[in-house]
C-alpha cells in the first residue's frame, strides 16, 4: 500500500502544473483548451533540444515555459480575430504544434538520459533527494500560481469566464485577459512536459496525447470531492487548487491500483473510462440540484 | 458524495485484500525464482514476436524457475510509467524493455537493476547512469538499398513513406544518402497519421519505380493501401519487416522479430549469470532474412528469381511468408 | 451650453430586416435629464440604449456625447461615462463572483479608492445585502440582484445611466419599489439617465422626458412642462 501511495505521489508530482494550468482554464476561464495537449509536448520538446545543445537547464526551462505562453497566446489570438471557439482553436493550436514541435526536436524522441537535467544533480545523490527537487520547483509554481489568482488579475480572469461581455463593458481588456489566461495556462502545462520529461527521461512527440482529458476528468473529480465542503467563497482559489491535487493524485491512485489487480490491460482504459464517468455522472447530478 | 466515497473506499478496499492475497502466494513461491519484467509499449504483433522469442529463449537455456511479468502499455505514456513503478515493487529482478522510448523511460527511473532494452536505438553515453544493455535490431537502410540496387540495377527513382514515429528521422536521412551514392534518387514522403497514406499514395511521382517502406510501424499498419497502390503502377513495394510482406508487401529485407527476441535473452542470460552490464557491447542482428510474399509479387508484376538471385549471393535465408498467420514464423 | 448628449440622424439597419431598426433619430438630452423611452416592442428603445454602451454600431448619423462622437472614444472611457442595466442580472452583474468581487473589479475600473465600509454603502440600497457580502451573486433573489446592479452602478457616478427595462422581471411590488430607489438615486446625484420601460405611469411619475418611438421612427417627444397635465391614459394614446 506504501509504495502504491508513493507511486501515486511522484507520478501526480510531475502533472500538477498541468493540473493548475487546466484548473485555470476549465475552471477560470470555463474553456476547454485543447492546446495543452501541444503544449505540453512543447514544453519537453524546447527543453530537451536546449539542455541537448548544452544550454543550461534552469535557461532552457525557462525558455520552454516561455515557448508555452506563446502557444497559448496563439490560441487565444485565434479566438480573438475570427472569433473561433476556444475548442476549436485549442484543436487547430495543436494541431499546428504537431509540426513545430517536430521542426524544433528534428526527430521524434529526444533522450535525456545521459543529460545534465534541473534534477539529474540531485538524483544522482538519492532518490529521495531528487524527488524533493522536484517537489521543489513544483511547489514554487504552486506558489507564483496561487499568488496570482489571489491578486486582481486573478480576480479578472474569473470574471472573463464567468462574463466575458460585461467585463467587456465595463471597460476591460477583454482581448488582454484570454491573451494573459491562456498563455498562463499553457506556460503551465509545458512546465509540466519538461519535467516529466526530466523524469522519464526522454521527450516524445507523441507524449502530450490525451493530456488535457485526464487533467479535466482529475479537475472535475477532484472538485466533487472537496468543493461542498468549502463554504466560504474567498476560500475559493485555495480549494480549487486543492481540488486538482486531489484529482490527479486520485487518477494515478486509480490507475496503479487497477494495475495491481492484475487486470488485463486491454480492458484496463475501459474500467478507467467507466470509473471516471461514474465520478462525474455523480458531479452532473449534484450540479442539477444546486 | 456519499456515492463517490463509497466507490472510493470500495475500491480501496478491494486494493488492500488483493495486495494482501499476493504476498501469501509470493511467500509460496520457490524462493529462487527469477523475476523478469517485460515491458511491450503497444500492442502489436512484432512485439508479441519478440516477447515470445526472449521468453521461449530464456525459459530453455536458463536453469532456475523464471517468472515472466509482462506489462503492455497501450501506446500510454503515464501507464508505462505506472507500470515501470509497479514492476519495481514487485522486485523484478531484470528489465525487458522492448522498443526505445520505453527503454528510455525504464533507464531514467530503475537504477538498480539490469535492464535489457530489446530493439532499441540508444547513444552509448546514456548506458553509462543505469545498468543498461542494448539490442539494436535495426538493419540499416543502407543495407535495404544496396540490396535494391542489386536485384533492380536499373532503377533510379524511388519514393520512400515513411512516419514521424520514433527513430524514422536519422533512417530517412541515411537512406537518402545511400541512394545517392548508388544513383538512386529516393522521394521522401512523410505521414503523421494513418490517414495521410491514402493521399500519398495516391500522389506518388509517375516516374517513380518502387516503394520503400522501413520499419515503421505507423506505415506498415497501412501497408495494404500501399499495396495496392504498387500492384496498379506494376511497380515493387519493398520494406522492412515479415508482417508487412504478409499483409501486401513484395519483399523485405529484415530480422524476424522472434529472432531479436532470441537475442535479447542471451544478453539477459549473461546478466543473470554474472556478467558486469556495462562489459556487455550493444548486440546487432547479424542473421538477415528475406522475406517475400509471392502472391503480392505477381500482383505487382515481379520477378521471384532475381531476387533469390540476388539473396542467395548474400547468404540472406529466404522466408517465404505468402498467406501464412501473422505469429507463425518460427 | 452644449448639451451633454445628442442623437443626429441615427439609422441603424440589420442585414435580414427589411426596414431599418432606427430610421433618422434626432434627440438631444441636457445633462441631469431623466428621460423615458416609451414604445411597443420592436420599437427600437432597446436598439436605441445599445448605440450608447457600444454595442451597436450606427450605419448612419451619430451620437455625440460632449460634442464627441462616442464612436471615437476607447472603450475604457465609455465605459467610465456608460453604465447599463438591463432586466437580466446577467448583462449586469458577475453571477459567479461574490458581491464584494464585483464591487473589486467597478472599483478597479475607476481606479478609485476603495470606500470605507462596502456593507454601510449597501445598506441604503437593500438592507439584505449589507450581509451577503461573500455569497455568489447568482445566491441572490432577483430583487436584491438588481438593488445591487444599481448600487455598483452609482457607485463611481457615470455621466450617462441606461436603464433597460431593468424592473420588468420583478414582482410588482418590489419592481415598484426598485423603481422608486432608482428615481431618488438619481434624482440626488443628478445622474442623467435614460430609461425604457413598458409602464406609462412610471414614465410619468419619474420621467423628466418623454420620448416615444414607433417602428424605429419618433413618434411623439413629450417636453417637462407638457407632462405635467397628462394621465397615464392620455399618455398611453400618444405614444402606443
Amino acid at each position: 500500500m506504501i509504495s502504491l501511495l508513493l507511486a501515486t505521489l511522484t507520478q501526480s508530482l510531475t502533472l500538477i502544473p498541468l493540473a493548475l494550468g487546466i484548473n485555470l482554464s476549465y475552471t477560470l476561464l470555463r474553456a476547454t483548451d485543447m492546446t495543452i495537449d501541444g503544449s505540453f509536448v512543447l514544453g519537453a520538446g524546447v527543453f530537451a533540444q536546449l539542455v541537448t545543445m548544452g544550454i543550461s537547464p534552469i535557461i532552457a526551462f525557462l525558455v520552454a515555459l516561455s515557448c508555452g505562453a506563446v502557444a497559448g497566446a496563439f490560441t487565444a489570438f485565434l479566438q480573438n480575430g475570427g472569433k473561433v471557439d476556444p475548442l476549436l482553436a485549442g484543436i487547430l493550436t495543436s494541431f499546428i504544434l504537431y509540426s513545430v514541435n517536430m521542426a524544433i526536436m528534428g526527430r521524434p524522441n529526444i533522450n535525456l538520459l545521459s543529460t545534465p537535467t534541473l534534477f539529474s544533480g540531485a538524483f544522482a545523490h538519492s532518490t529521495t533527494l531528487g524527488w524533493f527537487s522536484v517537489a521543489l520547483v513544483v511547489g514554487l509554481l504552486v506558489v507564483a500560481f496561487y499568488t496570482l489568482l489571489q491578486s486582481r488579475l486573478g480576480l479578472c480572469l474569473r470574471a472573463f469566464g464567468d462574463n466575458p461581455a460585461l467585463l467587456s463593458r465595463q471597460g476591460y481588456n477583454v482581448t488582454y485577459l484570454r491573451v494573459t489566461g491562456f498563455s498562463l495556462n499553457n506556460l503551465l502545462a509545458a512546465a509540466s512536459g519538461a519535467i516529466t520529461a526530466q523524469i522519464i527521461g526522454y521527450a516524445d512527440i507523441g507524449m502530450g496525447v490525451g493530456m488535457t482529458l485526464i487533467g479535466i476528468g482529475a479537475i472535475v473529480l477532484g472538485q466533487h470531492i472537496i468543493l461542498p465542503f468549502i463554504k466560504k467563497h474567498y476560500l475559493r482559489a485555495g480549494s480549487e487548487l486543492l481540488a486538482g491535487f486531489i484529482g490527479i493524485a486520485l487518477y494515478f491512485f486509480i490507475l496503479n491500483g487497477l494495475l495491481r489487480f492484475n487486470i488485463n490491460p486491454i480492458y484496463l482504459k475501459l474500467l478507467l473510462g467507466i470509473l471516471l464517468a461514474l465520478f462525474l455522472r455523480t458531479a452532473t447530478r449534484k450540479a442539477s440540484f444546486s | 458524495m456519499k456515492y463517490i466515497f463509497t466507490c472510493l473506499g470500495l475500491f480501496s478496499l478491494l486494493l488492500l485484500t488483493a495486495c494482501g492475497n499476493k504476498h501469501t502466494t509470493a511467500s509460496n513461491d520457490e524462493p529462487k525464482s527469477i523475476k523478469i519484467g517485460i515491458i511491450i509499449p503497444i500492442e502489436h504483433p512484432a512485439m508479441d514476436e519478440i516477447t515470445r522469442g526472449f521468453e521461449e529463449t530464456l525459459t530453455a537455456d536458463l536453469k532456475q524457475p523464471i517468472e515472466f511479468q509482462v506489462m503492455r502499455a497501450q501506446g500510454d505514456v503515464n501507464l508505462q510509467r505506472s507500470m515501470i513503478l509497479q514492476l519495481q515493487n514487485k522486485g523484478v529482478d531484470l528489465y525487458a524493455p522492448i522498443a526505445t522510448q520505453t527503454t528510455e523511460m525504464t533507464a531514467a527511473m530503475i537504477h538498480d537493476r539490469p535492464i535489457v532494452g530489446v530493439a532499441a536505438l540508444l547513444p552509448e553515453s546514456t548506458r553509462a547512469k543505469s545498468q543498461l544493455a542494448l539490442v539494436d535490431d535495426e538493419i540499416t537502410p543502407t543495407q535495404i538499398i544496396q540490396f535494391i540496387h542489386a536485384i533492380y540495377p536499373a532503377k533510379t527513382q524511388l519514393t520512400l513513406v515513411y512516419s514521424n514515429n520514433d527513430k524514422m528521422a536519422p533512417q530517412v536521412d541515411e537512406a537518402v544518402a545511400a541512394g545517392k551514392t548508388l544513383g538512386i534518387q529516393v522521394d521522401k514522403r512523410m505521414i503523421t497519421a494513418l490517414p495521410d497514406l491514402y493521399s500519398i499514395a495516391q500522389s506518388l511521382s509517375p516516374q517513380t519505380q518502387g516503394i520503400l517502406v522501413l520499419k515503421d510501424v505507423l506505415v506498415v499498419s497501412g501497408i495494404a493501401t500501399l499495396s495496392q497502390t504498387a500492384s496498379q503502377k506494376h511497380i515493387p513495394l519493398i520494406s522492412a519487416d515479415d508482417g508487412s510482406v504478409q499483409n501486401g508487401s513484395g519483399f523485405a529485407l529484415g530480422v524476424k522479430e522472434y529472432q531479436i527476441g532470441v537475442e535479447g535473452a542471451k544478453v539477459a542470460e549473461q546478466i543473470l549469470q554474472g556478467t558486469p552490464v556495462a562489459t556487455i557491447p550493444t548486440v546487432q542482428m547479424t542473421k538477415l532474412s528475406v522475406f517475400i510474399n509471392t502472391k503480392a509479387l505477381t500482383a505487382q508484376g515481379q520477378d521471384l528469381a532475381a531476387i533469390e538471385k540476388e539473396a542467395a549471393k548474400d547468404h540472406y535465408a529466404i522466408v517465404d511468408v505468402t498467406s501464412k498467420p501473422v505469429g507463425d514464423l518460427k | 451650453m452644449t448639451p451633454l448628449l445628442q442623437f443626429e440622424h441615427i439609422t441603424l439597419k440589420h442585414p435580414s430586416l427589411e426596414r431599418p431598426i432606427l430610421d433618422d433619430i434626432n434627440y438631444t438630452v441636457q445633462k441631469g435629464d431623466c428621460v423615458v423611452v416609451l414604445g411597443a416592442n420592436g420599437s427600437g428603445k432597446s436598439s436605441l440604449l445599445k448605440l450608447l454602451d457600444g454595442r451597436y454600431r450606427t450605419n448612419d448619423g451619430k451620437v455625440l456625447l460632449k460634442d464627441k462622437n462616442i464612436l471615437s472614444l476607447s472603450s475604457r472611457t465609455r465605459a467610465h461615462c456608460i453604465h447599463t442595466l438591463t432586466q437580466s442580472a446577467q448583462d449586469n452583474l458577475f453571477l459567479d463572483l461574490t458581491i464584494f468581487e464585483n464591487y473589486q473589479l467597478i472599483q478597479k475600473r475607476n481606479k478609485a479608492d476603495a470606500i470605507d465600509s462596502l456593507a454601510d454603502y449597501l445598506q441604503a440600497f437593500n438592507v439584505k445585502l449589507a450581509a451577503k457580502l461573500d455569497v455568489l451573486v447568482a445566491r441572490l433573489s432577483g430583487g436584491e440582484q438588481q438593488a445591487l446592479a444599481l448600487a455598483l452602478a452609482v457607485l463611481y457616478p457615470p455621466e450617462i445611466l441606461l436603464l433597460d427595462e431593468h424592473t420588468s422581471a420583478l414582482d410588482p411590488k418590489t419592481a415598484e419599489h426598485l423603481m422608486a430607489l432608482t428615481a431618488r438615486i438619481i434624482h440626488e446625484r443628478h445622474i442623467t439617465a435614460l430609461l425604457t420601460t413598458h409602464n406609462v405611469s412610471h414614465a410619468l411619475t419619474y420621467g423628466d422626458r418623454i420620448l416615444a418611438l414607433k417602428e424605429g421612427c419618433v413618434h411623439d417627444c413629450i417636453e417637462r412642462n407638457d407632462k405635467e397635465n397628462l394621465t397615464a391614459e392620455m399618455l398611453m394614446a400618444r405614444c402606443y
